[in-house]
């Protein structure tokens, strides 16, 4: 029943567009196809079984309405940013966007830019990173396919120092609804590029983000996503293509969210490559956070890491499920992979799932999960010295997720992630004796 | 010889216990509907609330769906082409082994299991089930001087019906999984204990499974109970014959530990893997649950698995009682085209629950193995405990160790940890071993035995020996 409306909606938007590609349009119509022959997975599904999807399944899903000029909400963050993306309700803003600084050795553009001048070569790349696979965000994404964004650093050996702003605002005030959003990025060989994409959103909302991530040999791509407090039902997925000796860092951190599934897959192509997955994440009241990542070690050599940590107050409830593929050929591979959890009420949940899966026999693979509360030693420690109970436990929450935040450069944003997860523990759900 | 040679060689070992006994048999043709039931019933001359109980399983299972989750491979099994009654011709009561037939006598001797001997030497009292009849029961009057009941479970069914109706189907009921609810529709016989409260059992309980007729799937049925603060070791073990179609064993365990009661349950499981491409084997896909009643009530599962083409089990703990602890010990090793998906699940329901989970998993040839566990922590359950340790063990680079935990915990007092590696036996390792005089096979042997020592020393102590042989067979030549 709900679906139904939901695949109305879909099936009435994406037959509104226009699109010049015979490929696009072939994609556009499998995606809304399936999306309509399946639409949102229920708990049997094992990838989603601790994904309530039917909030989203009863949600808005009308799209939404075009937002003021400002951008509103929350303080910006802090920091020295080279340019700024806005894309305001799916769309590409060059109005609110700051692109004036950028050096030749870069070149962004709107997606809906790309999708009008060169539709094939868009299709051509959807194909590279999203498979016919169904997925109902992807097959949203594919069936309402309009814009995003298109990042190129096209010169080899480009260094770019300061970081590109990327802000994602989803507005819900004057009507609630759902944007999709399909970002690209390709970093030419030996180039460096470092992000900080910004999530925030008002009202009842969907936000559905996908990225498409590529990245030539000896490329290095540090991205850093901040999901701000309130954050409504907000997908985000990243596909990473890594060729030989490229390295992928990325940062998560998120202050609470009504709903959010973070999906991150990374395929080391080439050999030699690296990535770093960290997460840090704090819920609330009923906050869903859900955190689902797969790294395919392809081929020998390569190495990844992998470190995600929450803290869960009221009846939030945290999921990681992750999983490293070996596949047979991927001799002397260094896999780590864990998952900290600590619970501060009676009413939150931890569900984790760290998986691997190993076809190669000279490797070296290993796996950790801790779920617990704050240490009562430790927090006696502090009270001895003067700290009242809230402020020690606000003290062990900060250290324990602040350990992701070591590889971050930038000492000012790290401390402005760190308050604002540290802000989002509920102190009055902390006390449950 | 080089590491891919020597490899070969050990894969390319014959299975030792393949052959088949001549015992006239008296089956029911194949295949599977209501009458089939009734007739099982009828033969083995059972109440009515208990054709009823298999009526209702059976009806249910045909509303099930053969499940394809588990990471195998396999081929569909065709229920109606399995015979599910098979019982050796019955010939007169059996007092004591020597009417039992000499032919049979002699399958257990080459088994090395010889029941005279056991009898004498080990203090093990066996209740061997040949196919679907228990046909020699020892020690029975032993136990029975303590009050323990130990025989088949045909016979409990006839002698304390009271028991088998109250707990029958109270861990495991029928609406659980497609295979339990078949084998509670079908099952043939299996073994029956109670242990009275306050009684520890003086002596290991075990009990030998083959499969032998062939074509007959074999659905034991097994329940333990330990009333309060009774403490019993139950051991199974088992080997089958050597056979072409693909044998399926659908047996369900059910354990019940009562206040303080304590049940220890081995198995070493060496059924019949398939030759080297895969060709045969048996389908071991078993349901075991035990549930830890009372308070301080503790279930410990040690587990040896080595054989099967596919093997796929999940022996779990409910941890109901206050204070209850559960425990899954286990090995589990995969050669040529054997897959095993295997592990436990530990539900913490009641307070200050503990439990331990020590999996060792060995991958050679082309086997795939597997472990998916479950720790759920329910929110009632203040200071529970899980530790959880998964290895694996690849030997060879054509094989696969997969880990699968799942863990889900929604009290904020519990402290759950899961830690797993996987690994290779180095070559500096066994360099080392042949500077000194060791063969690169036994220096294998060792270095495996090492990564079992947790679990085998859980064993009790005439089953460790038969494990640690039975692995070294397993192994021989999978590494160099």
């Amino acid at each position: 029943m709900v679906v139904e409306t939901w695949s109305e909606q879909v099936q009435t938007c994406s037959l509104n567009f226009d699109d010049q590609g015979a490929e696009l349009k072939k994609r556009r119509e499998r995606a809304l196809e399936q999306f309509e022959q399946h639409g949102f997975p229920g708990r049997k599904h094992e990838e989603w079984r601790y994904t309530p999807l039917s909030r989203l399944a009863a949600g808005p899903c009308a799209p939404l309405l075009e937002s003021s000029q400002e951008i509103p909400f929350c303080p910006d963050l802090p920091g020295d940013m080279l340019a700024k993306v806005v894309i305001l309700n799916g769309e590409f803003r060059a109005d609110l966007s700051d692109l004036s600084r950028l050096p030749a050795a870069i070149r962004i553009q709107s997606l809906a830019q790309l999708r009008h001048s060169d539709p094939d070569q868009l299709a051509s790349l959807l194909d590279l990173y999203w498979t016919q696979d169904s997925h109902p965000f992807h097959d949203l994404s594919d069936a309402l396919l309009d814009d995003g964004v298109h990042i190129e650093v096209v010169e080899e050996g480009a260094k770019i120092d300061s970081p590109i702003h990327i802000m994602h605002v989803f507005d819900g005030q004057a009507r609630s609804g759902s944007a999709h959003v399909t970002g690209l990025i390709q970093l030419a060989a030996g180039a460096q590029l470092q992000l900080v994409e910004e999530i925030r959103s008002v009202g009842q909302v969907l936000g559905n983000l996908r990225w498409g991530v590529g990245l030539d040999p000896r490329s290095i791509l540090k991205r850093v996503r901040a999901f701000r407090p309130e954050c409504a039902s907000i997908f985000h997925g990243t596909r990473v293509i890594q060729q030989q000796d490229s390295r992928f860092e990325d940062l998560f951190c998120s202050s609470g969210g009504d709903l959010i599934r973070n999906e991150l897959h990374v395929s080391h192509e080439g050999t030699g490559c690296h990535c770093d997955l960290l997460g840090a994440y704090a819920g609330r009241g009923k906050n869903h956070l859900d955190h689902h990542t797969t790294i395919d070690h392809k081929v020998e050599d390569c190495t990844s890491n992998e470190i995600y940590r929450g803290v869960l107050s009221d009846l939030a409830r945290g999921v990681f499920s992750g999983m490293i593929h070996v596949h047979p050929d991927a001799q002397r591979t260094d896999a780590k992979q864990s998952n900290d959890t600590i619970l501060l009420s009676e009413g939150a949940e931890a569900d984790t799932r760290p998986r691997l899966e190993i076809y190669a026999d000279d490797v070296k693979c290993t796996h950790g999960a801790t779920i617990g509360e704050l240490d009562e030693e430790a927090i006696f420690y502090l009270r001895s010295r003067g700290v009242s109970p809230d402020e020690a436990r606000k003290i062990l929450v900060r250290a324990f997720t602040s350990e992701v935040f070591h590889a971050l450069e930038d000492r000012q944003l790290s401390d402005f992630i760190a308050d604002e997860i540290q802000q989002s523990i509920n102190p009055d759900g902390t006390d449950r004796r | 010889m080089t590491e891919a040679e020597e490899l070969r060689e050990f894969a390319d070992r014959e299975y030792e216990f393949g052959f088949v006994t001549d015992v006239e048999s008296d089956s029911l043709p194949p295949g599977l509907d209501e009458s089939t039931i009734h007739q099982i019933s009828k033969r083995k001359g059972e109440p009515d609330w208990l054709l009823e109980y298999r009526l209702k399983a059976f009806r249910h299972w045909l509303t099930m769906e053969d499940p394809s989750w588990p990471k195998v491979e396999r081929n569909t099994i065709d229920y109606q082409e399995i015979i599910y009654y098979s019982a050796p011709k019955p010939k007169k009561t059996l007092d004591s082994l020597d009417e039992v037939d000499p032919e049979l006598l002699e399958t257990f001797e080459k088994l090395g299991i010889s029941l005279d001997e056991q009898k004498r030497l080990s203090g093990v009292a066996v209740d061997a089930v040949f196919d679907s009849v228990s046909v020699a029961t020892t020690f029975s009057d032993k136990l029975a001087e303590l009050g323990i009941i130990f025989g088949s479970f045909s016979e409990a069914v006839k002698e304390h019906p009271d028991l088998i109706r109250k707990y029958l189907g109270s861990v495991v009921p029928y609406t659980d999984n497609f295979f339990a609810a078949l084998n509670a529709a079908v099952f043939s016989d299996g073994s029956f204990c109670y242990i009275p409260a306050g009684v520890r059992c003086p002596m290991e309980l075990s009990t030998y499974f083959r499969i032998n007729a062939a074509g007959t799937g074999q659905f034991e049925r097994t329940l333990i109970i330990a009333d309060d603060q009774s403490t019993v070791s139950y051991l199974e073990g088992c080997t089958a014959p050597m056979r072409d179609e693909n044998q399926l064993h659908a047996a369900v365990v059910e354990l019940v530990a009562l206040e303080g009661a304590t049940i220890k349950y081995s198995t070493v499981q060496n059924w019949y893997p398939g030759d080297a491409d895969g060709v045969g084997g048996i389908y071991n896909f078993v349901t075991k649950r035990g549930l830890c009643k009372g308070k301080r009530s503790k279930i410990s599962w040690t587990q040896v698995e080595t054989g099967s083409a596919v093997t796929w089990k999940y022996p779990s703990c409910v941890l109901l009682g206050d204070e209850s602890v559960g425990e899954f010990y286990s090995v589990a090793l995969t050669n040529n085209m054997q897959q095993a998906d295997t592990g436990t699940k530990m539900i913490h329901i009641g307070k200050s629950t503990s439990s331990t989970i020590i999996s060792k998993g060995i991958s050679a040839g082309r086997g795939q193995n597997t472990y998916r566990g479950l720790v759920d922590v329910k929110k009632g359950a203040t200071d529970a405990r899980n530790f959880s340790q998964c290895d694996s063990m690849l030997l060879g680079d054509r094989c696969g160790a997969h880990t699968f935990p799942y863990i889900e915990v929604r009290n904020p007092t519990a402290k759950v940890e899961h830690e797993a590696t996987t690994s290779k036996i180095g070559e500096d390792q066994i360099f080392y071993c042949n500077q000194r005089g060791i063969s690169t096979e036994d220096a294998v042997s060792m270095i495996v035995n090492g990564f079992c020592k947790e679990v085998f020393s859980e064993l009790p102590m005439e089953f460790a020996v038969e494990a640690q042989k039975l692995l070294a067979v397993s192994l021989e030549g999978s590494v160099g």
